[in-house]
């Protein structure tokens, strides 16, 4: 396999007369920590090693996208503004990236235009200098305002182009929603990705060439994820093929439900011909200062998966399966769960192949449960499935059965609008409510409510860069101790005697 | 076409390459009492590897055969059989030596032996399969993998069609380094069939990419014969799949494949990982994708300790560097295989040439023997180092040992086989295994105190 990617890259370079320089983009402070220690990573543990991952030669950094928000703020009790903006006074060379998703915030409706302004202006103001959009739907009407807001502040524009495990979501599916993106935005760069680990290296090698075909000159990012073996090999592939830039993380945290490691792929990707500047050394002291924190936290590190084809079958996430299983049990059906998930997948195919994220999984589900208790297929029809096909969430990407539509329309709650409504400004009530307020407060306030914003806590500013290990450097302080000293130490879950 | 059967090597490579060979014989009985009534089609129980750990431990590989038969239920037990011996008493295992061993290990229970030589010498194979069928064995006869431009589909071909000459009754194509990956599997699974003109195939490979459980799946898609796994607990990384996923997604993907009884197979997994739990062996983890391996080429537990070799030294950044550098050392002797006795002694090599130059001040046993003849003529670029080091006399050492027992020890790497033992082995309860710890150490305490969530003990010597 090796000789074989040599010679692919090899024949490039007879071909183009260069070798191809591909860049790395960090998940580590954004993707990873979501993915591996659910976005508990603190603010405190990123400013210390933040001037290190700046020299390390990442293309950008990922910072926030709204599941940060959403952590940090409810469970953190951190401002993910002044985050962004204390990483940016470190990170003073590579840029900061920050996630949109569709023309939401942190509820899964959308919002109006003008809040998600406001939202794009807040994240440049504090240092984001390349804003990625995220939209399940592909529906690009919903990130108009967003990205002309991006424009208009001088960031670099990256749009998602999401893999979704479907018919009809092939390469020139995803080519058109390129072309689109540049002749509506004239986006600046393009990541094609999958959240679930489910991409393969042959969908790579079909769809990474048509992206390219169309976008041309513009940088094409490719993001996997390892819940699967093969997704640090599909990564590669994605280079081979002509992606210009990777996602990754620092390995420990990389790789199980994280995407693969940025020292794996930086020397994979040179050995197979391509040029990466990149600090592998420096990333693994980094690694070390991770490692600390996994265990002085009781975080996980990133485990390898097995390879398993499960993953190319069903694209019924874990977290869901779990709560979909756990919601049959309390209704006392939990036999019914394969009729439940066969109607799942008819249902999904039916709407249009959704791409399997929030707040989709859930959506198709209600339905399907529905389905099937009550014996007639959409008989019964949840609000979010009548919201969904009349196009409340944007244009769909593939359209609905027409019979499906007649009965979804028919059942549906009479009090859903066939039309969804036009959504009113809320910034100038906001302003009058919040007078004097900074922008970064009204917008915080706007979607967490007072109580969350005031209890915020101040982070504590300490760069100190230092592999702790509290525990184990107790244990060998102790050791040193004479024989004959008695110590002993009790707190929470934890109780040591010497005699 | 027929259903790929599945052949357990959990108490060999499996054991060998995620706990380091550490489970003992007694340890392995509560397994091997599951796994007979599990209908595979064959257990692995002793390779050159499992009896080095045994010697070293003064356990009688001989009396683990035996021991293991007993509770097989039947089952066909395999041994592999590598014509190299790796631990350097003995160069090449042939006539009657050979001839003693293979009736050794069938008179104490072995039915099925992989015969392994890693230069494919065929005149050599020839002879080997005779004897072991004459001795009554079942005989596969394995064709390493190698990943390189000279190893074509036509190479293959030609082996596997030589091989089925020999009279050995299957094949096996053997990816010790996990080499193998979807892309090439059909082509070369043709060439291999072309060649073998109905004779068995089988298949054991390794994950050390992480891709061998996609790699086995596709095998039996494309109809292979047999196929090794592990147990979940000694399965992935520098081992074979975990047999489980395996028959779990063949159902998934209605693929031809006869799954043994998943009941006794999961009290088995229990048991094993009860062992590994009391033992403190270390838990078997996947490895993350890595192109390395197609460089260097390392198989099985020695691709296990050159990694953790690099870790220690806080060197992963340089693991291309390394592996070049077994490509290299390769290449300068003239391309031994890279299977034991070589493979380990060029990854030694490479650590001390990555560790401190100069190159070669130091040179490990088995590559110095190579140099020298012993497994025949070597067409190397380090003619300095040849002559440095001098030839030797007898390049092949004759066996001159009359006694069944004394050629036995010799093949075994040992002065002599180590007496039968009494096999005991209990898995203990959590409290059971604190208790006796207690117990064992409160006489060396005044005051032995232990403290835990709903749990209190506290132990003190009373006066007088």
């Amino acid at each position: 396999m090796l000789n074989q990617l040599r010679e692919k890259v090899n024949a490039e370079f007879i071909r183009t007369g260069k070798r191809r320089r591909i860049q790395l983009v960090d998940a580590t402070l954004r993707d990873a920590h979501q993915c591996l220690w659910a976005t508990r990573m603190r603010t405190e543990h990123m400013l210390p090693m933040a001037e290190r991952l700046d020299a390390l030669g990442f293309h950008a950094i990922e910072t926030v996208a709204l599941v940060q928000f959403d952590a940090s703020v409810l469970f953190l009790n951190q401002n993910p503004l002044e985050r962004l903006r204390l990483l940016s006074e470190r990170i003073r060379h590579t840029p900061l990236r920050a996630a949109v998703r569709s023309n939401m915030l942190r509820s899964f409706y959308p919002e109006p235009d003008d809040l998600s302004e406001l939202y794009v202006e807040r994240l440049v103001a504090n240092g984001a200098r390349d804003i990625v959009f995220l939209e399940s739907l592909h529906c690009w009407d919903n990130l108009t305002t967003s990205i002309a807001t991006a424009k208009r502040l001088g960031a670099t524009t990256t749009i998602g182009l999401i893999y979704n495990l479907a018919p009809g979501y092939d390469a020139p599916f995803y080519a058109a929603k390129a072309r689109e993106a540049i002749q509506r935005f004239d986006i600046d760069a393009f990541a094609f990705g999958d959240a679930g680990g489910s991409m393969t290296v042959e969908q790579v090698r079909s769809i990474v060439p048509a992206i390219k075909a169309v976008i041309g000159d513009r940088p094409l990012e490719v993001l996997t994820h390892c819940l699967n073996a093969t997704g640090s090999l599909v990564a590669l592939e994605a280079a081979v093929q002509g992606a210009d830039r990777l996602l990754c993380s620092i390995d420990p945290l990389a790789n199980g439900n994280a995407g693969p490691s940025a020292q794996m792929l930086a020397r994979n990707l040179r050995e197979i011909g391509f040029e990466v500047d990149f600090d592998d050394r420096a990333a693994d002291e980094i690694g070390d200062y991770l490692t600390g924190i996994a265990e002085e936290n009781g975080f996980p590190v990133g485990i390898p998966a097995e390879y398993d084809p499960a993953h190319f079958v069903t694209q019924y996430a874990g977290g869901a399966m779990s709560n979909l299983q756990s919601q049959l049990q309390l209704a006392g059906i939990a036999d019914k769960l394969p009729v439940v998930l066969e109607e799942i997948a008819r249902i999904r195919v039916e709407l249009g192949s959704p791409v399997m994220a929030t707040p989709f999984p859930a959506m198709i589900a209600a339905q399907a449960v529905m389905n099937v208790l009550s014996g007639e297929r959409y008989k019964v029809v949840p609000d979010e499935v009548k919201k969904y096909v009349c196009g409340y969430f944007g244009a769909l990407p593939l359209p609905v059965d027409p019979d499906v539509k007649d009965r979804v329309l028919a059942n549906g709650s009479r009090e859903i609008a066939m039309q969804p409504p036009l959504l009113a400004p809320r910034v100038p009530e906001l302003r009058r409510r919040y007078p004097g307020l900074s922008d970064d407060e009204l917008l915080l306030r706007a979607m967490y409510g007072d109580e969350k914003i005031t209890g915020l806590l101040a982070t504590v500013i300490d760069d100190t860069f230092s592999v702790r290990r509290p525990l184990s450097e107790l244990i060998a302080g102790l050791a040193r101790l004479p024989e004959q000293r008695h110590v002993h130490i009790a707190m929470a879950g934890f109780e040591l005697r010497t005699h | 076409m027929n259903m790929t059967t599945l052949v357990d090597v959990s108490l060999s490579d499996g054991q060998t390459a995620v706990w380091g060979g550490a489970a003992s014989t007694a340890m392995l009985l509560g397994t091997m009492n599951s796994l007979g009534h599990a209908r595979l089609a064959a257990i692995e129980v002793l390779s050159p590897a499992v009896i080095a750990q045994c010697v070293s431990r003064e356990e009688n590989p001989l009396q683990r055969v035996a021991a293991l038969r007993e509770r097989a239920n039947g089952t066909p037990l395999r041994a592999t059989v590598n014509l190299l011996a790796t631990h350097g008493y003995i160069d090449v295992l042939s006539g009657e030596a050979l001839n003693t061993w293979l009736r050794l290990l069938a008179r104490n229970g072995i039915s099925e032996v992989v015969l392994i030589d890693p230069q494919l010498d065929f005149q050599r194979l020839d002879s080997a399969v005779q004897m072991a069928l004459a001795n009554g064995l079942s005989v596969i006869a394995a064709l390493p993998y190698v990943d390189d431009h000279e190893h074509s589909d036509a190479h293959y071909s030609a082996s596997a069609a030589r091989l089925a000459q020999t009279g050995a009754q299957r094949i096996m194509l053997r990816d010790e380094a996990g080499l193998l990956h979807v892309d090439r599997l059909p082509g070369l699974l043709s060439a291999l069939r072309d060649g073998l003109d109905g004779t068995p195939l089988d298949l054991h490979t390794r994950c050390h990419t992480g891709l061998g459980p996609q790699v086995a799946l596709e095998a039996i898609r494309l109809g292979i014969d047999r196929l090794d796994a592990a147990l979940p607990c000694v399965a992935n990384g520098a081992s074979t799949p975990a047999l489980p996923l395996l028959v779990r997604s063949a159902a998934l993907l209605e693929l031809s494949l006869q799954a043994p009884d998943p009941d006794r197979i999961k009290e088995a997994e229990a048991q094993f990982a009860a062992v590994a739990d009391q033992q403190g062996f270390p838990e078997s983890q996947p490895w993350a994708f890595d192109l390395a391996p197609y460089e260097h080429q390392l198989p099985g537990e020695i691709a296990a300790d050159a990694m953790q070799a690099l870790r220690s030294r806080g060197r992963l950044a340089d693991l291309f560097g390394f592996a070049r550098e077994c490509t290299r050392i390769r290449q300068e002797l003239g391309n031994p295989p890279m299977l034991p006795p070589f493979a380990q002694a060029i990854a030694r090599q490479a650590l001390e040439h990555l560790d401190a130059e100069p190159r070669y001040a130091t040179l490990q046993p088995a590559l110095r023997r190579w140099l020298q003849g012993c497994y025949g003529p070597v067409d190397t670029s380090l003619t300095r180092l040849q002559q440095r080091i001098g030839a030797v006399a007898t390049p092949c050492r004759p066996i001159n040992l009359s006694t069944d027992d004394a050629l036995a020890a010799l093949i075994c790497g040992c002065p002599a086989l180590p007496p039968f033992q009494k096999l005991e082995y209990e898995i203990r309860t959590p409290e059971q295994a604190l208790t006796q710890g207690l117990l064992q150490r409160w006489p060396g305490y005044t005051v032995l105190s232990v403290t835990g969530p709903g749990l209190s003990i506290h132990l003190e010597h009373s006066k007088g």
